[in-house]
């Protein structure tokens, strides 16, 4: 433009164009990407333009035209890219600066060489507009999906600054090769219009950044309610599970209740009959009633442990003793394995072996394992289970090796997802559940066939900061 | 009270993998005035059955657990079965209909649920005691009339034979190309060796020994 006419119509929208980006830049200093760089550097080269074109007369010639203009110029380049950016299709830096330099180019030969000031002003008005109508076309896109009223806002105020620099265009033509006679008013009306567009394509930039700042803490907060909602699923499967799998050892346990049971009824029974018929010495009473106590108290450790295996509730988080669980799970086990016949080796490391976590869900884990074993050894006359808990490289591996048959590799991929299972009664759940508790804790279980024959699982889980010696 | 009296009233092998159970159980019983003998396994009872017995001969009965690691008591009873006639009680907290059938089948006297109230272990076990004494006590009588059978010459043995078919010592005397009075002499004779008193009782004692 000229800008021969009032230092003050630049200077006045120039300085607040140079402000706006600021703002932005400021008010999205959480949400800063490269699309809002972009942005704020195109707002800042206009603005910086317009400043230079306020005191084109005070400047040397070269300062005033061609560099106002190529700001101009670079700055809605920026713009675009920005909003290409947005859309994941910009353009390549170099044909940038192939086309910053084609533009200062044809500019100074029409300027220097030519001396041609309609076709100057011609040139500058078709590139801005060019650009302003892909501003626009950009804007337009990202405004259809998803709704956003403010790339609305800038499209439309894009378009209507393109209307003006047409207008513009049409007056040069209508003046038929010379300079249009209210040229002056015309680059003040265009001036208005582009610190009007700026301002709008500003509020507008800033309301999509807003407008997907929301909408991302909305996706947010409902993928953390459907995780929530997921964990709480979990625990809930998980504790039904833990729940069969003690209705499982029904049987069992209800064996291993009545033995202490029995020693007591009877101890108790001898007492009583020989204190009525004064049969008995108070040292062999007193050595009754210690047996009765003594049972007494192995029931109670068996309700304990039942109780703590399934008590609800949400998760724990704290050290846990990774040897310990696995020596009151085999308890928990230890009449069933035995009705089977399966003979256990339990090679420990002899101090704790401290991971983080919940005991309960680790708990399942190994019972899950060694009750996976069990049946995998229904068919076979040698029954025996070897157990190594082990450190190494900053994790816990406890290691299970059954001499059942071992895996049918053909079924080896379907192993452990949910719903699947080899067994007649299985809900081919408990492989699926002790992969998901592994997960959360962090830790891995692997299934493999041993060298020596049966199948091995592995439980890693990563050792606690301290519990390594 | 003495060793030899607690074998007269009776003998009971205890076997339970629980020591505690062997623990009270004894206790209980002994205060009875039986004999107690314990095992932890099945196994270790089957491995000593054929080792010479400190206790004088009386009634005997074992009493067995059903859940056990090594071999279970279903098993046990089996392989008992075959080696003597003891009478046998199983025991179980945790069985099912199915186990107390099968150990019935294979000839179990009783199947008592753990806890075992102290009357009915008491009662059973002098049920199957009363068992053991009337096994005992036929046992000795068959293996006295084989003894006096065996007295008998082959040629008496014949006649006796057939004394108890209910053949006339003329028949007999034919077919065995006797004298009727020899088959007499004979027929007099082998009342005298299985001290029968009539012929009725021959011909019992006869049926008995090869029914």
């Amino acid at each position: 433009m000229t800008g021969q006419e009032g230092t003050l119509s630049h200077l006045t929208p120039g300085l607040i164009n140079l402000l706006l980006p600021v703002l932005i830049w400021v008010a999205l200093a959480r949400l800063r990407s490269p699309v809002v760089a972009l942005w704020c550097l195109g707002s800042l080269l206009g603005a910086g333009s317009l400043l230079l074109d306020g005191f084109t007369g005070s400047l040397p010639d070269w300062v005033g035209f061609p560099g106002a203009n190529l700001l101009a110029f670079a700055g809605l380049l920026c713009t675009v890219q920005a909003l290409r950016q947005d859309r994941g299709v910009p353009w390549r830096l170099r044909w940038l600066v192939v086309a910053s330099l084609g533009y200062l180019l044809v500019h100074e030969l029409l300027r220097l060489g030519l001396g041609q000031v309609p076709l100057r002003l011609g040139f500058v008005a078709l590139t801005n507009l060019i650009l302003l109508l892909q501003v626009a076309g950009w804007a337009w896109r990202i405004a259809r999906r998803p709704k956003s009223p403010g790339a609305l806002t800038m499209a439309v105020a894009y378009l209507f600054l393109a209307g003006g620099l047409v207008h513009f265009l049409l007056e040069l033509v209508l003046a038929g090769g010379g300079v249009p006679t209210r040229l002056g008013a015309l680059a003040i009306g265009i001036n208005s219009a582009g610190v009007l567009a700026d301002l709008a394509g500003d509020v507008g930039f800033l309301g999509v950044a807003l407008e997907r700042s929301v909408h991302h803490w909305q996706k947010a907060a409902a993928s953390q309610a459907r995780l929530e909602e997921h964990l709480r699923l979990g625990n809930q499967v998980a504790q039904l599970e833990r729940q069969r799998s003690l209705g499982l050892m029904a049987g069992s346990l209800a064996h291993e209740l009545n033995q202490p049971l029995t020693a007591i009824l009877a101890s108790a029974q001898a007492v009583r009959r020989s204190a009525a018929a004064k049969r008995l010495g108070s040292v062999q009473s007193l050595e009754l009633l210690d047996k009765v106590i003594f049972n007494t108290r192995r029931i109670t450790g068996i309700t304990e442990r039942i109780r703590g295996f399934i008590r609800p509730g949400g998760l724990d988080s704290a050290p846990v003793d990774l040897e310990l669980i696995t020596r009151d799970m085999l308890e928990l086990m230890q009449p069933e394995l035995r009705r089977h016949g399966i003979r256990v080796v339990f090679q420990a490391v002899g101090e704790p072996v401290l991971v983080q976590g919940d005991a309960i869900q680790l708990s399942q884990v190994v019972l899950n394992a060694l009750r996976n074993a069990l049946e995998a050894m229904q068919l076979v006359p040698d029954r025996s289970l070897q157990i190594m808990l082990t450190r190494s490289a900053g994790e816990a591996v406890l290691c299970l090796r059954d001499s059942g048959p071992g895996l049918d590799p053909a079924l080896a991929d379907q192993v452990g997802t949910p719903y699947f299972t080899t067994k007649e009664q299985g809900l081919g759940l408990g492989l699926s559940i002790s992969t998901a508790i592994l997960r959360h804790h962090q830790g891995s279980l692997t299934l493999r066939n041993a060298e020596e024959g049966g199948a091995c699982v592995d439980i890693r889980l990563p050792l606690l900061a301290g519990g390594v010696p | 009270m003495d060793q030899a009296e607690r074998c007269r009233r009776g003998r009971i092998v205890l076997i339970d993998d629980d020591a505690e159970i062997l623990a009270a159980v004894t206790s209980l019983l002994e205060l009875e005035g039986y004999l107690c003998e314990t095992y932890a396994s099945a196994l270790d009872y089957l491995g000593q059955l054929g080792a010479p017995r400190r206790c004088p001969p009386g009634p005997c009965c074992v009493l067995l657990d059903v859940m056990m690691p090594d071999l279970d008591g279903l098993e046990a009873q089996r392989r008992l079965a075959g080696l003597d006639d003891t009478p046998l009680l199983l025991m179980s907290g945790a069985s099912g209909v199915q186990e107390a059938v099968t150990a019935f089948r294979a000839g179990a006297l009783d199947f008592l649920i753990k806890p075992i109230e102290a009357e009915t272990l008491l009662e059973a076990v002098e049920k199957a005691l009363a068992v053991s004494r009337a096994r005992q006590a036929t046992r000795a009588r068959t293996q006295d009339q084989s003894r006096r059978l065996a007295a008998l010459t082959p040629r008496e043995h014949d006649v006796a034979v057939r004394v108890a078919r209910g053949k006339l010592n003329r028949v007999i005397g034919e077919e065995l190309g006797l004298a009727l009075r020899t088959v007499k002499l004979y027929r007099q004779r082998c009342l005298e060796k299985l001290e029968a008193s009539s012929t009725a009782d021959l011909i019992r004692i006869l049926q008995e020994e090869d029914p």
